[in-house]
Order: C-alpha cells, then structure tokens, then sequence
C-alpha cells in the first residue's frame, strides 16, 4: 500500500501554517488557471515541484509517480485535442487521408493542446504542493477557517479516516483469501473478489454502527467537532512564498 | 472517616435489576440478569465469548436499553431522555474493545477534544485537560499523529485517554488488553491502577483470568446471559462447579498455592497471595528447603 500520508507528516514543510500553504498554493493555481502561456504553467511546475523536492524534501520518485497519472490521461487528452478531423485538408499543418477523411493537426489545434496539456500540470502540481505539505487534520482547520460547512468538514474527516481502515481491512480479507489460494485463476478471482467485495460492505456496516455507538458514549450530539493546535507563521518560509508567488504574478502578467 | 464517607463508600453506583435484552435478530443476550456494582471498585466481568458481557456493559452508560428491568446508576433510574443520557455519558466513560472504531478524528490531539468539546467547556479549559491527561497517559509525543500511524497498543492508550479527559466518575472497558503485547497491557493495567486509587470505580471484562485474579476486587461470572458467580476472584474462582458451568480456567497463582498449600508445603495464610511475586515472597521467606530455589526462581515467569 502507498502510504502518501507517511510522506506528508515528515515533509520539512509540514510545521509552516497550514493557511498560508492553502493561500499560496491557492494564488499559484489562480495565477496559472488565469494565464494562457504555457511559460507560465511551466513556470509554476517548475516551482511547486522544485520546492516539494528541494524545500519539502518529497522523494523525487514519489513526486514522479503521483505526477504520472494525470500527466498520462493529460498527453491522450492532448493528442485528442489537437487532432482534429475533417472532409479536407485545407489549413492544417500536416494531415494523413483516411479514405473520405482527413486526420491532421493545425498550428491552432497545437497550441491549444500545449495550453491545455501544460496548464493542467501546473495546476496539478500546485494542488499536490499543498496536498503533499499538509496533513489533512490541518487541513480540516483551514476548511474551518475559510467557513466551509461542518457538514462538509465532518464527512471529509470520516471519510479520511476510514479509508484507511476500510483498506486494511480489505487488504487482511484478499491475504486471508490468497492464503486459501482464492486468487489462482481467473474464475476463482473473479469469485473471490465478489465474495471480498460483498464482505466487505457487510463489515462497512457493522463498522458504522460501532462507530456511532462510540460517538454516542462520548457525548456526540450532531456535531464532530474536534480541537485543532495552534500554528505559527514561520519567519523562514513565509518570505520565501511571498517572492515565489509575486515572482509568478508578474510573469502571469508581463510575458 | 465520618459515617457519611462510610456510607458512601457503600454505596453501589451501578445497578442492574432483572434486566432482560434480545437483539433484533432475536437473540436474547440478558436474561433477567441483576448485578451490583459498588462505588471505587475494580469489577471485572468474565464469561466466554457470547456470554453478554459487553451486552451488559452497553447497558451501564445507556447504548442499550432492557427490554425489561431497570438498570440505575447512583439509586436512580436511568434516564433515557437526551439530557439524561448526555449527563450519563458524562459520567460514565466507556473504551470500546475495537480501537479503530473508537477513533475517528485526523490526529491524537484533535480525536482526545472531541469529549470535552462535546461537554460544551470553554476552550481554554478543554486545552489544559487535554495537556493534562496527555502528561498522564504519555502521549505527547503522539499528538500531531494521525490513527493508522500507530500501533495497536499506542491506539488503545488514546482511545483511554479521550474517554478520562472528560474525568467520569466509572470508567468501563471492554477488553482493554485484548490483542495488546506484555509491555502494552502492562501499560494500561497500570494506568488503571491509578486511576482507580484516584477513586474512579473501574468495570472490565477480560478473558484473561490471570490477569482478572491479580487486578479485581470483585469478579463476576457470566453465562448466557445470566451471572451465575460473583464475589472476591479468590472465593469464586475456588469453585470448581463456576469454573467448569462457565467453562473458565482456574488462576495460575491461585491454582499452585492451593496445590503447595493442600501439599504441606505452604503453611495456609490469612490473605490468599494475588500476583506471582506475592507468592513468590512467600514462597521465599518459608520454604525451608534452599535446593528449591531453583524451582521456584522458575515461578517468576508465572
């Protein structure tokens, strides 16, 4: 199991305040959302992951895999995007006849390929910057502050926390199988993975019930509200963020 | 001690009254069971799986309710209304067997607040109890943690620690050390211990009798749904007809006292010893025979 967490609560940037993570990152992923040049977006890539790996000191590899799934789906995306398809090759750059058909790509269809392809990094990047610095329990304190509803608040703490639960014990439920050989062909894993599958939705609800008996027995009355500790603006890093974000800024703005 | 102190040390805090409860699927679990609990004891509930101790014990801080029969806490009958239960529960603490439903909040420290934030205390107070009770259990080096990152026994001292800082009056465990390491259950035993010379009765169940016979004050003796002993862990685990109607097995301490006593090579004490090392220290201050030393060194592992 990839444990990102584990990595989130030894980062060196885990004891800045948790707000001023959000505030900047939040102004970084305006900045390039807002821009339309792909120097831009590169830009802000090139600064959330520098400081995850250099500042934050998130192993690299780690960086590499989480980036690897959107960038994949982002490059099909792109390739979608500027491929365009028509009766005639007339403006396109360079095309290919498929029969009646014409596949091709126009210096247009290109470009905004790049913008699409490279804002979403950006984007993405400046999202796990503060996914990747923050552990979530602060994060349910920014959310707090920002006056996000309680609703809202308590299921993403629920939901935070069983997962991991809900994980383990799907995974001791698939070892328990494999142990009596559940998953050796095709048909006994597909058989047991329903039986997995089933059994665990069962468990999911005796689990529920469990946990709001042990809700009951502490007082809960509607409400999951819990304390957070008080956090520090660091002299360190909150100079550092404010250069980086009015360094993109003026990029955003003047190129 | 004036006769009113007397009198409250008496008193029992917990009681319950020929109660029946059948869960949904229709099983009865309790059948007209009554118990007492006094007030600053250690009262240990045993019985094998099915028995109806947690059923029991779900009933002290009102999660169940008897189908028949009335359970009361300080001679009043409990009071089932929202206000009643929340001054129940603030009263009585319950630690849950199974830690990880117990759990719930992103960190130690913001899962031990979500007891007294409940109580509705000002912010200020709630945070020197929690430091309080953090100093008191040892988790300050925990608190930024989040649940999964910890070990079971880690888990169980804080599922214990969000329950005492709201400081109830009777704390009850299910199985607290079950499933934990030597030095894990040690741990929360002692952390027990003194709670309760602080004068918090203590409630437990286990399926550890060597554990029961060292700890209780007071054992009770369940089996489908009915106590069927109860009284000092010396008295009732001496009758062999409970041990083998419950199908429990008899203390390891007790057990080889009774045997070097019954032997002639104990003379009989006043105080039947309850731990190993008291049996030990008997053992070692009358045993005439110093090539038994060996064997007896042996004892220490008991």
């Amino acid at each position: 199991m990839l444990y990102i967490d584990q990595y989130v609560y030894q980062n060196k940037l885990r004891f800045s305040h948790p707000l001023e993570k959000t505030f900047f990152a939040g102004v970084i992923l305006l900045c390039c959302v807002a821009s339309g040049k792909p120097l831009v977006h590169l830009a802000v890539l090139a600064v959330m992951l520098g400081l995850l790996v250099c500042v934050a000191k998130i192993p690299g590899f780690l960086i590499a895999r989480l980036m690897l799934a959107p960038a994949t789906f982002l490059l099909l995306g792109g390739m979608a995007i500027a491929v365009n398809v028509a009766a005639s090759p007339a403006g396109m750059a360079g095309s290919l006849q498929l029969g009646p058909l014409y596949l091709g790509v126009s210096g247009q269809s290109l470009a905004l390929a790049a913008v699409t392809v490279t804002k979403s990094l950006g984007a993405t990047s400046a999202l796990y910057f503060l996914v990747l610095t923050t552990p979530l329990s602060e994060l349910l304190y920014v959310m707090r502050r920002l006056r996000v509803p309680a609703v809202v608040i308590e299921l993403t703490m629920l939901v935070y926390r069983f997962i991991f639960v809900f994980l383990e014990t799907a995974f001791a439920m698939y070892n328990a199988q494999s142990a009596r050989l559940g998953f050796v062909g095709f048909k006994s894993s597909l058989n047991s993975f329903g039986l997995l599958f089933a059994n665990l939705w069962i468990r999911a609800f005796f689990r529920s019930q469990a946990v709001y008996n042990c809700l009951l027995s502490r007082g809960f009355d509607g409400t999951l509200t819990v304390l957070n500790p008080e956090y520090k603006f660091s002299r360190n890093i909150t100079p550092v963020f404010t250069l980086l974000a009015s360094g993109l800024i003026i990029l955003a703005v003047v190129a | 001690m004036s006769l009113r102190r007397a009198e409250q040390l008496k008193q029992d805090i917990l009681t319950a009254d020929k109660i029946t409860f059948s869960y949904l699927d229709g099983t009865t679990a309790l059948r007209e069971l009554s118990v007492k609990i006094p007030k600053g004891k250690r009262a240990a509930f045993v019985g094998n799986n099915g028995a109806g101790k947690t059923t029991l014990l779900l009933h002290f801080n009102g999660i169940n309710r008897p189908d028949s029969g009335e359970v009361r806490y300080r001679d009043s009958k409990l009071d089932y209304s929202n206000k009643g239960i929340k001054e129940l529960r603030k009263n009585i603490g319950f630690v849950f067997q199974d830690t990880d439903s117990q759990l719930f909040a992103g960190s130690v420290y913001q899962d031990i607040s979500f007891g007294p934030l409940n109580l509705g205390l000002p912010q200020a107070e709630i945070k020197v109890k929690l430091e309080r009770v953090m100093t008191e259990t040892g988790l300050h080096a925990l608190r930024d943690r989040p649940p999964h990152a910890l070990s079971h026994g880690q888990k169980k001292i804080v599922a214990i620690a969000g329950v005492l800082v709201m400081e109830p009056e009777v704390l009850i465990l299910d199985e607290p050390t079950a499933g934990l390491d030597q030095i894990s259950a040690s741990r929360v035993t002692a952390l027990l211990n003194k709670l309760n010379s602080s004068g918090t009765t203590i409630i437990l169940s286990s399926h550890n009798m060597d554990e029961v016979y060292a700890w209780a004050d007071l054992v009770y003796v369940l089996k489908e749904g009915k106590i069927i002993a109860e009284g000092r862990p010396a008295d009732v685990f001496r009758s062999q007809p409970v041990l083998r109607e419950a199908g429990l097995r008899k203390p390891l301490v007790l057990e080889l006292y009774d045997t070097l006593v019954s032997n002639g090579c104990l003379p009989a004490q006043g105080e039947v010893p309850a731990t190993g090392e008291a049996l030990m220290s008997l053992m070692t201050g009358t045993d005439v025979r110093p090539g038994k030393r060996e064997g007896i060194s042996h004892v220490a592992g008991v």
